[in-house]
């Protein structure tokens, strides 16, 4: 009964967050609660739709499921083809579930959008289509086409509706964030542009897809070798790669609760998802040949972001740098090449999603209610907001890995692979890890504990839309700590035609 | 020699006749009557543009002596720039009714550039083009010196004429040289002589050759012969500016690809170090002068010199050596009329918010995404489309051109043109950030927009969008062998 509906879902997942933006342009500007009702309809019905496409995926089956192909462009002169092909493995209906949950729940978390809510939600919605057209494009056309749809509106979310960040010594206004972001972004896409330009002209293949390159492409290892580091800095900024990354703790400090929900949580995956895709998949040679400088470039990520968290005074701050930290375990589980290090690094790119989720809307909700986001100021929170805290140290404990949360699994897998090949890179890692563990208990030993004194008449009730999106995080965080199983088991086979053609031990 | 059948000509004589009309319709009335103009010439616009898509979209043939050729390329390019020039003078009805007076005559010079933009869209002979070129230069140094008492229209006015002049004097000057050397200005006559490899490198072609493509890069405003392009469009009445930056450089390029196309020159040597280089200098320039820019008009004018480099370098590569590269030259059209589209929506809406802020400086931009919602979102999104990006038809124009560019192995050039972009890209999104400001001082009062307006707006923005969607139904076209320059039916 399902089979007709599910085999539309890779275009459903792109047609229905647009046709959401679009029923939102008709809709009158005044009514906000009209406005939220429909955003969270439409989001709800996206979730489920990219939940089942998960649940529905067939892991047995490696090749692309849900698959569906337009015709678009024939350029006969060169007789090439560029057509909408869409569709799912493993890996891309994985980041499909997480781009669904973590948008769902970033709905829930704009309820404190009172500002143009229409508007907001509009480009929102834009926003999470083109994320979703990643993850569904097998075209490299469309894939890059729908990148750079994820990127626009960003600038606009950010700038209007984000939050400067100022302190005694030390501010950063929400428009320097935004234009920040968006032109590094812009400028990774340049060279990602230069990359996909360079491969259209250069394969044999009629089509631009990624199996039809892989099979009928041809592309030699001069080739690969030279024009892989354009797809590996291109997608690098996106995916918050150092030295690249210093786009993303302003950019998302910047950005509103949802927006560095979702721009933390799945946008920084399309960066290294592309990577995984176009790199490693279609260019295994070149990969081969820059492997070491993504696994040095990731392990400074690691230690980088890490000790940078320490220093931060706004806590904001210190999420954006645990995510250019925990970037960094994804960066070093794809060098590895291994079967192990890449499925840790998928499985981190969920669990890093929804975590960080969970960080942005908790300490959203703290700076809603105490109008503060400094580290200094702030203490013993546990006393006046318990529920609060219970998000935010579930959260940090995932971040520093402890067993039975997601982030344990991930990093341990990250960590074997890595040891499996190269070793002294892990020992690097593990010591990121306990410097992650540092700077996660300081913190909630500073922020949540203590005495609390300043203003004792702040609101702290939570709303229930904000449990609800907790609730979800937290159950995904806790069952893929606890079974990982049958999540790796969907991924397993799509990883090891990633990674097939002679590459890795 | 084919039968000369006069009736071809019907859509060029009838603008030309309705010029006349216009003219004479403000001579014999009473009072100023921009409602009555505007209506006879767009009325006249879309009955022409009627006849051609009815009747004579699939005539075709010589005339004068080959001098004239009417094919699928001038027919469909002829009918895009109808459109514009609805789109023009519609543009210009509120501006005029604010700013100008003698709109008859506005008007009625409109149409007599159309008409020359239309018979320059025909010509198969250098001088003949070169008459053409010149009608269409003729009406616009009036139109840029339009606002008579503002000394800075009269400022861009003298030197857009001192330099169209210079330019003219130059082309016709390359004009000479050619017909010296090969007894004729017809372009079939050009192609059979300097299909003969051995009369291709003498000094004499390089010279004239090298004169027209000065003369035309003039036009064009391509860097270094630029430096009269941000005065005249700064001086000029907005919708002048619109008018001179899309509509009077992209027939320019279409000549020019006639020209190129059937004569065959881009096959010599030459060509390509040429245009490269002028087209590298209009990228990097154009986008990096409009970085600096305080007023829209001037930084508009840098940005459209940015425009000229991307297609030059694909006019560069129009030949291959193995022939004329179809991927290329229908790269360059599509990008021209992405660009032509995205560029109006963008000038429309400007002119939009300058009836109503009196401004084109960027600083004074503050908060006019509160007072007009609609407006902002649709500049907005051509300024995106200009900078390349999706769902808009700059971004697929961009990505056609620059992979036509890539396969004919100028990998370099399509790099930087994708940097020049991002560039442009910050100069944007600049004046998006002013946009989007909130006004301090608390002034609702919301933007006057006529609905007529506001419906062309719509036309155009849904133009950008669907040809970034949906863009095979015009590329399809231009890459089928009737489309190609000189095919007769």
């Amino acid at each position: 009964m399902l089979d007709p509906f599910l085999s539309y879902s890779s275009i459903l997942l792109i047609t229905i967050p647009a046709t959401g933006a679009l029923i939102l342009i008709f809709t009158p500007n005044n009514s906000t609660k009209l406005i939220n009702s429909i955003a969270q309809f439409i989001s709800f019905i996206t979730m489920i739709l990219a939940v089942m496409s998960f649940i529905f995926f067939d892991p047995e089956n490696s090749s692309y499921q849900f698959r569906q192909t337009f015709e678009w462009l024939n350029v006969t002169s060169i007789n090439k083809v560029i057509s909408l092909d869409l569709g799912v493995d493993g890996i891309s209906s994985f980041m499909v579930m997480l781009t669904g949950i973590v948008m769902f729940t970033g709905v829930l978390g704009s309820s404190s959008i009172t500002n143009k809510t229409k508007d907001f939600f509009i480009l929102y919605f834009v926003l999470i289509s083109g994320v979703f057209g990643v993850f569904v494009s097998i075209d490299l056309f469309f894939l890059f086409f729908f990148y750079e749809l994820a990127v626009v509106p960003m600038y606009l979310l950010i700038s209007v509706w984000g939050t400067s960040s100022v302190f005694e010594n030390f501010s950063r206004t929400k428009d320097y964030g935004a234009l920040k972001l968006t032109l590094f972004l812009v400028a990774g896409s340049v060279l990602i542009w230069i990359g996909l330009l360079s491969i259209f002209i250069e394969s044999n293949a009629t089509n631009f897809n990624l199996i039809d390159i892989k099979n009928n492409g041809d592309l030699s290892t001069k080739f690969q070798i030279f024009i892989f580091p354009f797809i590996l800095f291109g997608f690098g900024v996106l995916g918050g790669l150092w030295p690249f990354h210093i786009w993303s703790p302003d950019g998302h400090v910047a950005a509103p609760t949802s927006v560095s929900m979702v721009h933390a949580g799945v946008l920084m995956k399309l960066g290294a998802y592309g990577f995984l895709k176009i790199g490693i998949f279609l260019l295994p040679e070149g990969a081969q040949e820059w492997m070491p400088v993504l696994l040095t470039l990731g392990t400074v990520n690691v230690l980088y972001g890490a000790f940078s968290a320490m220093a931060q005074q706004d806590l904001k701050y210190v999420i954006g740098y645990s995510s250019v930290s925990h970037m960094g375990y994804v960066f070093m589980g794809i060098g590895t090449l291994h079967y192990l290090g890449v499925t840790g690094s998928i499985m981190q790119m969920f669990s890093h999603g929804i975590m960080t989720a969970l960080f942005f809307s908790t300490v959203g909700m703290i700076y809603e209610k105490t109008s503060s986001r400094d580290i200094n100021a702030l203490e013993g929170l546990a006393q006046k907001m318990p529920l609060i805290t219970v998000f935010f140290v579930i959260a940090g404990f995932a971040s520093l890995g402890l067993p039975s949360l997601s982030g344990f699994v991930s990093e341990l897998l990250v960590f074997l692979g890595l040891f499996k090949t190269y070793p002294i890179f892990g020992v690097l890692g593990v010591i990121g890890a306990a410097v992650t563990a540092v700077y996660i208990l300081r913190l909630i030993a500073k922020v949540f504990f203590g005495s609390f004194e300043n203003n004792p008449a702040i609101e702290t009730s939570v709303r229930i839309k904000d449990k609800i999106s907790s609730a979800i995080l937290i159950f995904l965080v806790i069952a893929i700590g606890s079974v990982p199983f049958p999540f790796i088991a969907k991924i397993e086979n799509s990883v090891h035609n990633l990674l097939l053609s002679g590459l890795g031990p | 020699m084919i039968s000369e059948n006069l009736f071809l000509l019907i859509p060029d004589f009838s603008v030309i006749l309705l010029a006349f009309i216009v003219i004479a319709t403000d001579l014999f009335a009473s009072k100023r009557n921009d409602f009555t103009l505007v209506s006879i010439s767009v009325g006249g616009l879309i009955l022409v543009g009627l006849y051609i898509i009815i009747f004579s979209f699939n005539q075709t043939g010589y005339l004068y002596q080959n001098t004239l050729i009417i094919d699928q390329y001038s027919t469909s390019l002829k009918l895009l720039f109808v459109f514009l020039g609805i789109v023009a003078i519609f543009s210009s009805k509120n501006y005029m009714k604010l700013n100008l007076k003698n709109p008859g005559e506005f008007y009625s010079i409109i149409l007599f550039t159309i008409s020359g933009i239309m018979l320059l869209l025909s010509s198969n002979d250098l001088l003949t083009g070169f008459i053409c070129l010149e009608l269409l230069s003729f009406g616009l140094y009036v139109l840029v010196g339009f606002d008579r008492f503002n000394p800075q229209s009269n400022e861009g006015s003298l030197k857009y004429i001192l330099l169209g002049a210079l330019s003219s004097a130059i082309l016709i000057y390359g004009i000479s040289n050619i017909y010296g050397l090969t007894g004729s200005t017809n372009f079939n006559i050009i192609q059979t002589f300097f299909l003969n490899p051995e009369k291709q490198f003498s000094l004499n072609s390089a010279i004239g050759i090298g004169l027209i493509i000065v003369g035309i890069a003039f036009k064009v405003a391509a860097v270094p012969f630029h430096m009269w392009a941000p005065d005249t469009y700064e001086g000029a009445p907005l919708p002048i500016t619109a008018y001179i930056s899309i509509v009077s450089k992209l027939a320019i390029f279409c000549f020019l690809l006639r020209f190129a196309i059937v004569t065959g020159l881009p096959s010599i040597e030459f060509w390509k170090p040429i245009i490269i280089s002028l087209s590298v200098m209009s990228m990097v320039l154009g986008n990096f002068m409009a970085t600096i820019q305080s007023n829209l008009k001037r930084l508009f004018a840098y940005s459209s010199i940015g425009q000229t480099g991307y297609l030059l370098a694909g006019v560069s590569l129009i030949y291959t050596h193995d022939g004329l590269s179809n991927f290329v030259f229908s790269a360059v059209i599509f990008h021209l009329i992405s660009y032509a589209i995205s560029s109006y929506t963008a000038f429309y809406s400007l002119i939009l918010i300058n009836d109503n802020i009196k401004s084109t400086k960027i600083s004074d931009f503050v908060g006019i995404s509160t007072q007009s919602p609609l407006l902002a979102m649709i500049f907005t999104c051509s300024l995106f489309s200009l900078a390349g990006l999706p769902i808009f038809s700059g971004f697929i124009s961009k990505f056609y051109l620059f992979s036509s560019i890539t396969q004919q192995g100028f990998i370099w050039l399509a790099s930087l043109a994708v940097l020049t972009s991002l560039v442009s890209l910050y100069y944007y999104l600049l004046v998006i950030r002013q946009i989007y400001t909130p006004k301090v001082e608390n002034s609702t009062n919301n933007f006057d927009v006529s609905v007529l307006s506001f419906i062309i707006l719509s036309i155009l923005f849904i133009l950008m969008i669907l040809l970034g969607i949906f863009p095979s139904f015009l590329v399809d076209f231009f890459q089928s062998t009737q489309f190609m320059p000189g095919h007769i039916l």
